[in-house]
């Protein structure tokens, strides 16, 4: 006895490989993942980022002169206009990501008050959307997710004819959110279009809201 | 934009950072998710064209994705503890602490007790040692820290082993 159980001793490594050497994605995992990143990759990479990625200085008679123009307008502009306009467009691929996922709900029901009693962890109250209750349809549930790394809740409705909407509602940093429209305050949503969805992004009540429809 | 083939992970990668967040949270079906939103992520810093130096080794973006977000869970789950070593008051370390790993021997019980007692980063230090065969200063190399640090947190784990293996032999609880 005391020489099979001494036999059973590896060391830590081969422990480990022993112990993952069964875990494999299913063809099924894998062929998901694969699809998942080429399709995205066939995408259009948005303009803004275009036009820097091939900026060319275009002679070297006059390097400095171009230079010097090329670098206050790049600064000027991404100062002005391109950390919201990139954040907003990170957070609509991030919604519009979690929208074709269709990851399993943790809690199925038309009834906001149940959905926030069992979504717990949230560190905010869900509220229920003057801007969005125009266009939504039935309630099916929820579950946890993420916004720029916040801990968020995505809505999933059911708007008919086999099509869904969801909405994201997760906590105001006025750090990372404060370019976004406050309905509160008579603003608009941003509004436009990504991977033939429409993504509206805006803040209410103290909170930051994103939907996707269909 | 029309991707490099060189960006594209093979099935290899893919079922080796699969075995990573297997190692890391402990389960497959985690594992699955995790890996699904590094890939996710590493699409997005792709795009965005931020961070170019980690995204010309996709694998290696993806592997550093699923760890940040296993750790995000963590924390939200509160069970996340970073120890700095840098700030530790560190032992004299022997040359030998780089294969000492390999020359401590248990049965698969004392494994499955030490594993579930191990953090996020002694977790993947095991990884890239076993799995991926990885030397200490490839390891050092891959997570940015100096051969000494490594050294001494690969000293440390197997002294923490130890104690726990000489606790469970004498029948007391490890906490």
């Amino acid at each position: 006895m005391e020489s099979d159980f001494a036999m059973d001793k590896k060391s830590i490594n081969q422990h480990l490989r022993d112990s993952l050497d069964s875990a494999r994605l299913s063809d099924d995992q894998l062929a998901a993942l694969k699809s998942l990143q080429a399709n995205n990759q066939l995408q259009e990479t948005p303009p803004g980022h275009k036009v820097v990625r091939n900026f060319r200085f275009p002679s070297a008679s006059s390097f400095y002169l171009n230079g010097m123009v090329a670098c206050i307008v790049f600064f000027l502009t991404f100062i002005l206009f391109a950390q919201p306009t990139d954040l907003a467009e990170d957070i609509s691929h991030e919604v519009v990501s979690n929208h074709i996922l269709l990851k399993p709900l943790e809690i199925k029901s038309s009834d906001m008050t149940t959905i926030k009693r069992h979504l717990s962890e949230l560190q905010f109250n869900p509220i229920v959307s003057k801007v969005f209750n125009g266009m939504n349809g039935r309630l099916l549930g929820g579950r946890y997710c993420s916004i720029k790394r916040a801990l968020a809740v995505q809505l999933r409705y059911d708007t008919g004819n086999g099509k869904s909407s969801t909405l994201y509602e997760t906590s105001y940093h006025p750090k990372k959110f404060s370019f976004l429209p406050n309905v509160d305050k008579g603003e608009v949503p941003l509004e436009h279009s990504l991977q033939g969805l429409r993504v509206r992004l805006w803040i209410e009540r103290g909170l930051v809201l994103a939907s996707v429809t269909e | 934009m029309i991707a490099s083939p060189d960006f594209m992970l093979s099935d290899a990668d893919y079922q080796n950072l699969f075995k990573y967040g297997v190692a890391l949270a402990g389960n497959e079906d985690d594992a699955f998710e995790l890996l699904q939103q590094s890939i996710e992520n590493f699409i997005r810093a792709q795009k965005a064209s931020c961070d170019a130096q980690n995204i010309m080794n996709p694998a290696a973006y993806v592997r550093r994705s699923i760890k940040n977000l296993f750790i995000d869970r963590l924390r939200h789950e509160q069970k996340f503890h970073h120890l700095d070593y840098d700030e530790c008051e560190l032992e004299p370390i022997l040359i030998t602490e780089e294969h000492s790993l390999e020359e401590l021997l248990i049965t698969k019980q004392e494994f499955q007790s030490c594993w579930a007692l191990m953090d996020v980063d002694e977790r993947e230090l095991l990884y890239l040692f076993a799995i991926e065969g990885y030397t200490v200063q490839e390891i050092a190399d891959d997570l940015g820290m100096k051969k000494g640090t490594l050294l001494s947190k690969i000293h440390r784990l197997k002294a923490r082993l130890r104690t726990q293996l000489e606790l469970s032999h004498e029948g007391k609880k490890v906490v």
